[in-house]
């Protein structure tokens, strides 16, 4: 196996400590579905171009030699695919079909999620992962949740505060399972590319429905991310 | 352990991308690596400044030998040993080295990588042949021909004279 290693870019400052709490903040994003988790106390030096820091740190911490990757067009550049096999092994693929974790670089460049690997009956667990970097998630307060009884604000680890959403340019997702005590909404950035958020939904929709087979989402941007795992029941509001 | 002449004299055909295995690149890897650490920081003195990048901090981990009996049999696992790796890049021209030692000296890897990322650079490649390879390579042999000498000394010869009839 030939790396060129002056492609290569650098990974975690401190691999042990980085991954450490880097793994803990995407488990605490997926054990409680619709928070935001931040990367803030990881150093994370030039990540490829076009990697969102988040993106990359979730590549550092959780790929290894035993997981396929497959990146969107937009990711799989050369330093990307030089950087990933020098610190991770990880196998590449370009088949999403046989990915354990799909990399997009923005929603318009998503597979169909019905052809990623969603489990078998006895093995739910050999599904893929999709790491999907968008324009912006913001979290709801309960505050502004409509209706009478609003659950008290338990603020997570990791969990960052909100900045003001924008409600004009983004659309709204209620989240609903097991990680949420009643209700979670969180706020999707329109960004660029107009209707993606609706076309996310569809698609979470159709994969909750298959439970307990199916993939699981992380959004990441910046250095943030939002986890919304198969057992998340999605509603538009 | 033979080292071609090309290990003392680098040729202007040395390949500029550091993905060969083995050939002039790894001739010098190996005598770097079997070398004294404690020769190796001093002959490298003058570069220890040098301004380099960590890609991979040193960090020590098991590698499986395999061998082949006899040589030329089946290949098998012989068994595990530790062995300690890093990779360095220089700031000032790009070059990257990359430092394997068996056992855990991290220090002796950085040292490897930092020699093996210099002699990589058009700028510094010449004065670590020189000042660096060339001394280890001469090291190299006269223990090769210490060792030698001291097998040498008791070897015994056997013959059998003709037994009269």
């Amino acid at each position: 196996m030939g790396v060129d290693l002056s492609l290569v870019c650098k990974g975690f400052e401190d691999p042990v400590q980085d991954a450490q709490r880097c793994f803990r903040t995407i488990l605490s994003a997926l054990s409680q579905p619709g928070t935001v988790g931040c990367l803030d106390n990881i150093a994370l030096h030039q990540p490829p171009d076009r990697w969102s820091k988040s993106a990359w740190g979730v590549a550092m911490t959780l790929l290894d030699s035993d997981t396929r990757v497959w990146l969107s067009p937009s990711l799989a550049t050369t330093v990307a695919h030089a950087s990933l096999q020098f610190h991770t092994s990880c196998n590449m693929t370009k088949n999403p079909a046989e990915a354990d974790f799909a990399f997009v670089g923005h929603p318009g460049e998503q597979p169909d999620w019905s052809s990623l690997r969603q489990g078998e009956p006895e093995f739910p667990d050999l599904s893929a992962t999709i790491i999907l970097q968008v324009p912006g998630v913001t979290v709801v307060e309960p505050s502004e949740l409509s209706g009478g009884e609003s659950p008290p604000t338990k603020v997570a680890p990791n969990v960052c505060p909100n900045v003001a959403p924008n409600a004009s340019s983004s659309s709204t997702l209620q989240l609903q399972g097991p990680g949420i005590e009643h209700a979670r909404q969180i706020r999707l950035e329109r960004g660029a590319e107009g209707r993606w958020a609706e076309q996310l939904r569809l698609a979470l929709v159709a994969n909750r429905s298959q439970f307990p087979l199916g993939v699981d989402l992380l959004m990441v941007w910046s250095n943030r991310l939002c986890a919304i795992p198969r057992s998340t029941r999605v509603a538009a509001i | 352990m033979n080292l071609p002449d090309a290990c003392v004299h680098p040729q202007a055909s040395d390949p500029p991308v550091p993905n060969q295995s083995g050939g002039i690149r790894g001739d010098r890897l190996s005598l770097l690596a079997c070398s004294d650490p404690k020769v190796l920081a001093h002959a490298l003195l003058p570069w220890a400044e040098t301004e380099r990048t960590w890609l991979r901090r040193p960090e020590t981990g098991l590698v499986m030998v395999q061998g082949r009996t006899g040589g030329t049999g089946a290949r098998f696992n012989l068994g595990e040993m530790s062995a300690t790796r890093c990779t360095i890049r220089l700031n000032a021209c790009g070059s990257t080295g990359v430092g394997w030692v068996s056992g855990r000296n991290a220090k002796h890897a950085e040292l490897i990588a930092l020699a093996d990322a210099l002699l990589q650079s058009p700028e510094h490649r010449d004065a670590v042949c020189t000042q660096v390879i060339e001394p280890l390579i001469e090291m190299r042999h006269a223990t090769l021909e210490a060792a030698a000498a001291l097998a040498a000394s008791t070897r015994v010869e056997f013959f059998t004279m003709t037994r009269g009839e």
